[in-house]
């Protein structure tokens, strides 16, 4: 297998994977819209019962992107000109006016054929370089998604800006902000210098709720540092998982 | 019976440890050192756990 075909495969997986994170991130109800300040372009995404939807609108193009069940389906639009995109694990499907090619594994002689078919689209070009001006941010939940379109469009067009376009992606992936669960680790002598200062602050109430009261007032003082004490001895026990 | 008695004084010398700890870290502040703490915590809990050994009254046969 040539370099160029592994680079379309591995863009595939790439943007199949930022459909699904991007399908992450969105949520329910996961319909959202942006306008691009940049390109004026209309983005919207949503979750739709056949997969989740991209739509970028744009004067001279619209492009559509539907992914379901492990396959993308990316469609661009021009005036005069439609490409349509299916790519899957197994295989890749490319179609426009000028015919259709059926790509499945490493067959070099195919993929050239969809490279050329995409490298003559007018509207292939026309959604690269829009796609290429928008800038929603780092932050927006579809940059991602509309980064990885484009380098699949230049990686098929087998444009060497396509490798350029998947390292951003990456780059992209590993910077993005992610929620990690995190723990202070306590050591046995931090267990042991909490449970000092909390049998010692037990203690001290005591004395005072003992000074300043009645017989009965004694009785509840006791029952409180009992309670306090206890609960600080378990503590420990737990804390240096004594007992289990 | 013989292993729920000796639960009952595991537990009765624990809580009696948990009751003396905090007068004696209060009022020995070497106590507050772990290794003397520790130890403390263990002769407590050594010499209750004995005792109710010796004192447990035994069933007469």
């Amino acid at each position: 297998m040539k370099s160029w075909s592994l680079f379309v495969m591995v863009g595939m997986l790439v943007a199949g994977g930022a459909v699904a994170a991007g399908a992450q991130t969105q949520g329910r109800p996961s319909v959202y819209r942006a306008t691009d300040p940049a390109t004026g372009a209309e983005i919207r995404a949503s979750q739709t019962a056949g997969g989740l939807v991209l739509e970028v609108a744009a004067p001279g193009v619209t492009l559509t992107r539907r992914a379901s069940g492990g396959r993308i389906v990316t469609v661009v639009r021009a005036p005069k000109d439609e490409l349509t995109l299916e790519s899957s694990r197994s295989q890749m499907v490319v179609s426009g006016r000028a015919g259709r090619v059926v790509v499945t594994g490493a067959e070099a002689a195919r993929l050239r054929e969809a490279q050329a078919l995409v490298a003559a689209s007018p509207a292939a070009a026309e959604a690269v370089r829009l796609l290429g001006r928008i800038s929603l941010g780092q932050m927006s939940p579809l940059s991602l998604t509309l980064k990885a379109t484009r380098a699949l469009l230049l990686g098929v067009m087998n444009d060497p800006g396509g490798r350029e376009a998947l390292g951003e992606v990456m780059e992209d992936l590993r910077t993005r902000p992610v929620l990690t669960r995190v723990a202070l680790q306590s050591s046995p002598t931090d267990c042991w210098n909490a449970y000092v200062r909390e049998a010692i602050a037990a203690y001290t109430e005591f004395d005072d709720c003992v000074r300043n009261s009645s017989f009965l007032g004694d009785l509840a003082c006791a029952i409180i540092y009992d309670m306090r004490a206890i609960g600080a001895f378990s503590w420990w026990m737990s804390c240096v998982a004594l007992g289990g | 019976m013989r292993a729920l008695v000796l639960l009952l004084q595991i537990v009765v010398s624990v809580v009696v440890t948990a009751l003396c700890m905090p007068v004696l870290l209060a009022t020995v502040p070497a106590a507050r050192e772990r290794p003397l703490g520790l130890a403390a915590v263990a002769v407590i809990a050594g010499l209750t756990f004995a005792g109710l050994r010796v004192v447990w009254p035994k069933r007469q046969v």
